[in-house]
């Protein structure tokens, strides 16, 4: 309700001066306002109910004169939806023979004058109802913006992070959905759907008569020739207007999708469902959920884009140990197996994912250092000169300067450059000792000894796995940190000895596990 | 919907005292407005408001010497401060948790929230 306080006050404070009573009548007959206080006769009320039920008919001032110089006249109210009240003055005319005195007026110009001054108190009431409308809703506009842009702050930030993932999507959601104020928010994406997400607020979930695939279906039923698919979204502000979207949820709804595109790649969509049909989705919203949308796209471009750069590094890796296992006749395959046991220490000892992925790329690559080395020392059978030998040691601290430009391998290196080093310090490069050297280093060190005696060397024949099982336990504490060597006794008991009559694995199905662990992540 | 708390808003931002205003006057609350610290530090000793409602940054005195100023007044009446600022650093939250019955927000603010924590707040009050 209009609030009408001041124009009251001044009503009231009319009432001396001008001997006159007013009345507020609203629409639906009743009395809001009177000058007068709460006691009338029942007549005279009857009277002004009737006349305001007349004004507001004929939306237009009416004057009644009654006996002994009584008058009753009234006015419409209207705001901008049409007439909302009637304005009433009653009183006696005022004494006739003072009149003549100020001037020419007579009698007969009453009902005009009491016009011209109703007229002008109505419009100092509009104007002033409106001005103050007005700034209410310029006020509201600018609380909405002020939420709107809160929750844009709060969702950038939740985006801004590198890469898209399960988490970042479901915490988006939850926040569109508590300060949109809808009740159900998702994310749908055909191709990924893996990617798909709802939030719902609990008490709808009955609404839709199938809600487990509600969101799936409130996608597929956008028409595809929507001339507003062309600004990438669709909405429905009310369900009832559309058979097929009436016929998903019991109760009326309204609906707004969004595409999540970057540039030509379209990803899926996001969405939003309310089913209070007192408000509707405002430009404001749509605007943020679009620009929402287009920020993931651009995500998830990013994360695709990453995840390209992580294959094509693979892959890249890969060519680069082919290489120099094509140079070394006697150690093909060498390096997929050191992989394979180091991961699976790595596993045992609860690497974090960082460490693991580390582990996984300095293991495969221990040797690209022997690049380097010429094929005739790296496949001499006799035994290497100390000039040669001093060229073999060097490929630890080479291969780390090959892979010193890839920015991705930074961290996989140290593991790299001491995989050499000896638990008691008389390793090379550097003669670390103990708990100095890189756990990476220390498992490949485990896993390479074991690979290396289980394998055929130019200057001898390979040994059985429990053969190079027993070395690698006697020069535990000595050459091997001994507790990567228990751990490896269990992963070798648990996964290895099962292989034990295959023969080598072969590098391609090897490539094909690290490729899928890859693409899962 | 008339309740007899009063919020005192402080900010030199026209829109935000007005959009503060409105949120808190459509609740039945009184509302009272200042431009900086130092009109608000007046009004906070003379009308003694339940709530106050401060940005960090403003000319004249800025919302830190007010929150050091009012949190002595805090030892004979209680009532809540608001912080609104736009970068928190955690130097300035070490500093909030030593005042009493302090909040920050981070600007952009939602007003919604804001209306929440106070009710909250006088809730807790058991008024």
């Amino acid at each position: 309700m209009l609030d009408l306080g001041t124009f009251k006050a001044l009503l009231s404070s009319l009432v001396p001066v001008s001997r006159t009573h007013y009345q507020i009548w609203g629409n639906n007959k009743e009395m809001i306002f009177s000058t007068e206080g709460v006691v009338y006769k029942e007549l005279h009320v009857k009277k002004c109910q009737n006349l305001s039920n007349r004004i507001t008919v004929q939306n237009g001032f009416q004057y009644s004169a009654h006996d002994r110089g009584n008058f009753l006249c009234g006015i419409p109210l209207r705001d901008n939806q049409g007439v909302f009240a009637a304005l009433l003055a009653y009183g006696k005319k005022p004494n006739t023979s003072s009149r003549y005195e100020a001037g020419n007026d007579t009698e007969a110009d009453h009902p005009e004058e009491m016009e011209r001054f109703l007229n002008n108190l109505k419009m100092f009431v509009e104007e002033n109802l409106t001005a103050k409308e007005e700034a209410e809703e310029l006020a509201q506009e600018l609380d909405q913006s002020f939420e709107d842009l809160y929750l844009y702050g709060k969702i950038s930030t939740q985006i801004k992070m590198l890469t898209f993932s399960d988490k970042m999507l479901k915490n988006l959601l939850e926040e569109l959905l508590e300060n949109m104020r809808v009740d159900a928010a998702f994310a749908w994406f055909p191709d990924n759907v893996q990617y798909n997400f709802k939030v719902i607020a609990p008490k709808i979930y009955n609404k839709f008569l199938a809600p487990e695939s509600c969101f799936e279906n409130l996608i597929h039923l956008i028409p595809p020739d929507a001339p507003i698919l062309n600004e990438n979204y669709f909405i429905i502000n009310d369900s009832q207007e559309n058979a097929q979207y009436k016929a998903l949820a019991m109760d009326p709804y309204r609906f707004i999708a969004v595409k999540v595109q970057h540039l030509e790649n379209f990803y899926g969509w996001l969405g939003l469902v309310s089913f209070d049909l007192n408000e509707i989705f405002r430009q404001g919203e749509l605007k943020l959920l679009r620009s929402l949308a287009e920020q993931l796209a651009g995500v998830i471009a990013n994360t695709d884009l990453y995840k390209n750069l992580e294959l094509f590094i693979i892959n890249m890796v890969k060519s680069l140990v082919f290489a120099i296992e094509a140079k070394d006749v006697y150690t093909r395959g060498h390096s997929e197996r050191v992989s394979k046991y180091s991961m699976l220490i790595g596993e045992q000892l609860g690497l974090s994912n960082k460490e693991y992925n580390n582990l996984k790329w300095a293991s495969i690559l221990h040797d690209i250092g022997k690049i380097g080395i010429p094929e005739n020392i790296l496949n001499k059978p006799d035994r290497l000169t100390d000039a040669e030998y001093a060229i073999i040691k060097e490929h630890p601290r080479k291969g780390g300067e090959i892979l010193k430009p890839m920015e991705q391998l930074t961290d996989s290196i140290p593991s790299i450059i001491h995989h050499h080093e000896r638990y008691d310090g008389r390793g090379y490069p550097q003669g670390l000792k103990g708990e100095e050297i890189p756990l990476g280093a220390r498992i490949i060190a485990v896993a390479d000894t074991f690979d290396a005696i289980n394998s055929v060397r130019p200057y001898r024949g390979a040994r059985s796995q429990e053969q190079a099982l027993a070395i690698v336990e006697e020069v535990a504490g000595s050459q091997l940190d001994p507790n990567i060597v228990e751990i490896f006794k269990k992963v070798y008991k648990e996964n290895l000895i099962i292989e034990k009559e295959e023969k080598i694995c072969p590098i391609v199905q090897n490539t094909m596990t690290l490729k899928k662990s890859v693409a899962i992540k | 919907m008339e309740n007899n708390k009063k919020v005192l808003v402080i900010d030199d931002e026209a829109q935000i005292r007005r959009v503060l205003e409105l949120k808190f006057k459509n609740r039945g609350y009184q509302v009272i407005m200042a431009k900086n610290g130092e009109q608000g530090f007046d009004i906070i000793q003379k009308q003694k408001p339940d709530i106050v409602i401060s940005d960090i940054n403003m000319p004249i005195m800025d919302g830190k010497t007010l929150c050091e100023k009012t949190n002595g007044l805090k030892k004979y009446r209680s009532f809540l401060t608001i912080i609104i600022t736009a970068r928190i650093n955690p130097e300035d939250r070490d500093w909030i948790d030593t005042l009493q019955d302090t909040l920050f927000m981070e600007k952009p603010f939602s007003p919604a929230r804001i209306v929440e924590a106070v009710e909250q707040y006088i809730g807790g009050q058991g008024c």
